[in-house]
């Protein structure tokens, strides 16, 4: 295991990058580390290299550690290129991250002064390029390792050192390359003699699409029809980039300034037009319009890929079901449609939990050989008054809700103890037992605190059918 | 205009107007795999020949309000007679708000036979709600059954249903609470009584299965029907219960015999 990044304190203490943990955990014990993730590094590097577009359209990754923002005529927007880089500097600092700029001429120089430059921050104006970069190592060329070590075996430890070659000299020893990664290619790049191509990031299409309305819509028909409109759209570019919306966003404004936002969210990404309308249809009938509104704007604001399928032979059963769901959640809640969903656990009440359909449910069909279980169960187990002929005995008679219900027949008990392994567990045993009283209707009681000194405690959790 | 195109015009009314009165009654031809019974001979010869209708409102109730789980537990039990469709294993359960007689649970619909994966439980705030469910999901011809329990509801809405089950060709079971009120746009209406078991064959203070009389009060293009049964979940069969002295003369013969037959094998 090797230290990939170390931060300002690890660096003080003595620790590099490459080294080994081990050797790092000899020199500064108790050392904190964690695992490394380059492809999230990567991921977070596009995102704030996505947020740069505020200062810049053209902005590409450099590296795995850098960013290049081409400034070109976009510093007098911010006050000029030092308020620009004060600017940038203030908000990366924000977010937390310790920051290294340079501003120049070509984009291999400004990298060269930011990760190589003595101090944090330099801008290099024009004409001055040459100067500027004398000083710095021949690694801020950003030539390959192998021709590092040859310039360092003959001396030349600065960009100064080679540029004051003749040119011959050095295409002698260091042949221009194929690729483009040859010395004197990486030094015309960086003084720009040769020109350096970036390659933008492009930020990920949004879809949102916009119906502004000449005369204000006073009812709820227009805005539908209206929406009907917005759809097609929106469903129209979906399917060109072969994608479907999970989450679909609408406001409305109105004309006095109020802005009706409503949502609606599907189980699978979708662009069928008529489904995501018979959705929102439910959503409108809660939309006042008002004194009008004048325009709707429709956001999908979670979308994921959705390629064309080809049909199948069961007439499209679980589709059906899947819009059906969809119908559900958006008329009565998330909360409403739930899947039961068999747990590990052993007391009644927590050995199936109701998850969201659509998730793997299974229950075993050969589970351990216990009693019977009811088909109704009760959330909160009800308090009884129980009559038993012996202590530990059978249950004779109960009254629950104010009725008596005389026992004929009790199969039981089924002692259910906590889980020892769960640390925090409160429970007590309960002795379940199923009751049949003499009308033939069917109880699962339990009784609670059989250890305790107190009375012991009944209730009722369950009724069989 | 001459008379024969006055006649073909005639038809063609007279065709519409029957499409509009009853828009699928050509469809109920009987196929095997769709043939629901419950597989009791009186009430199958009760019933009419194909059986329940598929398509079709069948509701249940319970004679007292302590009877309503036995009815809910009736209607689980005449799920499971349900053949198989492809595609169509998902029952619908629709029930308004925490009731007072707590949740469905899943450990107990398999405990009945029923397979509690293919459970999608609905929560609703009203009967109406509910009532809105069992069309959707009725409608949406990817359920096996929509099972449902409501407190009360009229006719207008229970011929809706109906005609909801009728065009997906989905079951829909309905409990209610109310009672058998006299009207209903049902095609079968059950009204059941808990009786008191027979004691476990294993243990003789436990109860045994479940043991209900089953009314079948109401039945489209059917008779009225009474029986005693008890539900055996193993097999997912219900067993006809015979009173102590109309216990059928063979089957005592065929106990006798093997009795007879243990004692000769003893010496």
């Amino acid at each position: 295991m090797v230290l990939t990044a170390i931060d300002q304190r690890a660096e003080q203490a003595g620790l590099l990058p490459g080294m080994r943990l081990v050797d790092a955990r000899a020199l500064v014990a108790g050392v904190a580390v964690g695992t490394a993730d380059p492809v999230a590094d990567q991921q977070v590097l596009m995102r704030l290299g996505l947020w740069c577009g505020r200062f810049t359209p053209r902005v590409a990754c450099d590296g795995t550690d850098g960013l290049l923002l081409d400034v070109t005529g976009c510093s007098h927007l911010f006050g000029g290129e030092p308020a620009m880089m004060q600017t940038v500097s203030k908000r990366l600092t924000g977010f937390g991250l310790e920051t290294r700029l340079g501003i120049t001429d070509t984009p291999g120089a400004a990298r060269a002064l930011a990760r190589f430059a003595p101090e944090c921050q330099r801008i290099v104006p024009p004409g001055s390029l040459r100067e500027a970069l004398e000083p710095l190592p021949v690694e801020a060329l950003g030539v390959t390792r192998d021709d590092a070590l040859t310039l360092h075996h003959l001396g030349l430890t600065t960009i100064g050192a080679i540029t004051r070659l003749p040119r011959t000299a050095l295409l002698r020893r260091f042949p221009p390359c194929r690729t483009g990664n040859g010395l004197l290619q990486h030094l015309d790049r960086v003084l720009g003699d040769r020109n350096e191509h970036l390659s933008p990031l492009v930020p990920p299409p949004v879809y949102r699409w916009r119906l502004d309305f000449a005369e204000p819509v006073m009812h709820r028909e227009g805005l539908e029809t209206a929406l009907v409109d917005v759809m097609t759209r929106a469903t129209a570019a979906l399917k060109r980039d072969q994608r479907g919306a999970r989450r679909l966003v609408l406001w409305c404004f109105g004309i006095d300034g109020s802005v009706t936002e409503r949502t609606v969210a599907a189980s699978r990404p979708t662009r069928d037009a008529d489904h995501l309308q018979r959705l929102f249809v439910s959503e409108l009938e809660t939309v006042d319009p008002g004194f009008g509104i004048d325009a709707i704007v429709l956001h999908a604001t979670s979308v994921e890929p959705l390629v064309a399928r080809q049909l199948l032979l069961d007439d499209g059963q679980q589709d059906n079901l899947d819009l059906l769901i969809d119908r559900l959640v958006a008329r009565l809640g998330a909360g409403a449609v739930r899947c039961p969903v068999a747990t590990e656990h052993r007391f009644p009440e927590q050995a199936e939990c109701l998850a969201r359909p659509g998730e793997a449910s299974t229950f075993p069909s050969s589970y351990p050989d216990v009693p019977p279980r009811p088909l109704r169960l009760f959330e909160r187990p009800e308090p009884l008054q129980v009559i038993a002929l012996i202590p530990d005995g059978p249950p004779r008679l109960f009254i629950w809700r104010r009725v008596r219900f005389h026992i004929a027949r009790a199969a039981g008990p089924e002692r259910i103890a906590p889980e020892w392994w769960t640390p925090d567990s409160c429970q007590a045993t309960r002795d379940y037992w199923r009751v049949e009283d003499t009308d033939g209707h069917r109880y699962w009681l339990y009784r609670a605190d059989l250890h305790g000194n107190g009375v012991p405690r009944w209730f009722l959790h369950g009724l069989y059918g | 205009m001459d008379k024969n195109s006055r006649f073909v015009a005639l038809a063609a009314l007279r065709q519409r107007i029957s499409a509009l009165e009853r828009p699928t009654q050509k469809r109920v031809s009987v196929e095997p795999d769709t043939a629901w019974l419950p597989g009791i001979k009186t009430l199958d010869g009760a019933l009419p020949p194909h059986g329940l209708t598929l398509g079709a409102l069948h509701e249940a109730a319970g004679a007292t309000g302590a009877d309503r789980p036995s009815a809910a537990a009736f209607l689980a039990a005449l799920l499971q007679r349900l053949s198989r469709r492809a595609g169509r294993e998902t029952v619908l359960v629709c029930e308004s708000g925490a009731g007072r007689s707590g949740r469905l649970y899943g450990w107990g619909w398999r405990d009945l036979g029923g397979n509690p994966a293919a459970l999608l439980m609905v929560r609703a705030r009203h009967d109406k709600e509910v009532l809105w469910v069992m069309e959707e999901g009725l409608r949406s011809k990817a359920l096996a059954a929509v099972f449902a329990a409501i407190r009360s509801t009229g006719f207008t809405m229970a011929r809706r249903l109906s005609l909801a089950a009728q065009e997906g060709m989905t079951p829909a079971l309905l409990l209610r609470d109310d009672g058998l009120v006299p009207t209903s746009a049902a095609a079968t209406r059950w009204l059941i009584r808990t009786l008191p078991s027979a004691h476990d064959p294993l243990d003789i203070r436990a109860p045994g299965a479940p043991r209900w009389q089953l009314g079948l009060v109401r039945c489209r293009g059917g008779r009225p029907a009474r029986c005693d049964v008890e539900w055996h979940h193993e097999t997912s069969a219900f067993r006809v219960v015979a009173a102590l002295g109309h216990r059928p003369a063979a089957a005592l013969a065929d106990q006798q015999s093997t009795l007879r037959s243990a004692l000769l094998r003893a010496g």
